[in-house]
């Protein structure tokens, strides 16, 4: 794998898997998925109806759109609740970068605000129903 | 020189420097062999920069595009075309008319185009993440290259792959509730 730099991290959950670091990126057009990620999620999501290919920073990837489960975690002790979008994303196991949260089919479904805090430790992301 | 391509160097002269510089490298791009390059995706890093949305793949003049099974497939290259070229308002517009059990494909772009579904999960169960990164501030440095599963700012296991410490961790009964991340080799 790649090393990369994650400027806004979320952390999140894909499908069923243990919770992770995605990266907020609200210029990308889909959500992303790679790697290991995305082949473990293979048999829950579905073999691909129709591929793709996505230009990006790393090179040209192939790849395709799925519905994939990906849920917003919140802190315990009165934090709120977990929020879970039906998301669409660009599946690619070609994908070395972060696990990107996108515009589309996720970011565009929900309402989100950024505290980046005046010392470290203290930012805050903050999420909640669109409707 | 024609009229055509004088209008677009006119209107490109009055971009910003860095405009102007992304509107030569995407049209050197597609040149650059001389053949017409295939659209892609945007890429999710950063968004080429344009002054207005892109333009949607032309339609023939007269091409019927009310869905039976017979031109499915041609309204599938269409719908693809333009979500590849990130015309998805269009292609959404598109599959919204399109009934279902028409064809495979187009079921799945009615499927993928759909507007996501968002709904609140239970109690947050994210744990202590500021216990977490905190660890990961002070100990990344020794993990280069590797995962690390962590729970509340300790340390449960670390391994180059992700599935086989999830392998690990499920056999020693420490999966749930863990944090996975990977630490690259210049930290997180």
């Amino acid at each position: 794998m790649r090393s990369w730099r994650v400027t806004v991290a979320v952390r999140c959950r894909i499908e069923r898997l243990e919770s992770s670091l995605a990266l907020l990126d609200t210029g990308a057009e889909w959500s992303v998925i790679g790697g290991d990620i995305a082949a473990e999620i293979r048999d829950e999501i579905g073999q691909p109806i129709e591929s793709s290919r996505m230009r990006t920073h790393l090179g040209s990837i192939d790849g395709s759109l799925h519905h994939v489960n990906i849920t917003l975690l919140a802190g315990e002790e009165d934090s709120g609740d977990d929020l879970t979008v039906e998301t669409t994303s660009f599946v690619s196991e070609e994908w070395e970068g972060p696990v990107v949260l996108g515009y589309r089919g996720f970011l565009e479904r929900i309402r989100f605000a950024l505290n980046p805090g005046v010392v470290p430790g203290e930012q805050i992301f903050y999420f909640g129903l669109a409707e | 020189m024609n009229e055509l391509l004088k209008k677009a160097i006119d209107k490109i002269r009055v971009l910003p420097d860095a405009e102007q510089n992304a509107m030569a490298a995407l049209m050197l791009e597609r040149l650059a062999d001389g053949r017409q390059r295939d659209k892609t995706f945007g890429h999710p890093w950063i968004s080429p920069l344009r002054s207005r949305p892109p333009e949607p793949p032309e339609v023939s003049e007269g091409e019927d595009l009310e869905a039976t099974p017979e031109n499915a497939e041609r309204i599938s290259r269409h719908i693809k075309a333009l979500v590849e070229a990130s015309c998805v308002p269009e292609a959404r517009r598109i599959v919204s008319e399109i009934r279902p059990g028409v064809s495979e494909k187009l079921d799945y772009w009615k499927k993928v185009l759909a507007k996501p579904v968002a709904r609140l999960a239970g109690p947050g169960s994210g744990g202590d993440m500021r216990k977490d990164m905190m660890w990961i501030e002070n100990n990344a440095d020794d993990y280069k290259g590797r995962w690390v599963a962590l729970r509340n700012g300790v340390l449960l296991g670390n391994h180059e792959s992700r599935v086989e410490l999830r392998q690990i961790l499920r056999q020693s009964g420490k999966l749930e509730k863990s944090f996975f991340v990977w630490i690259g080799n210049g930290g997180l």
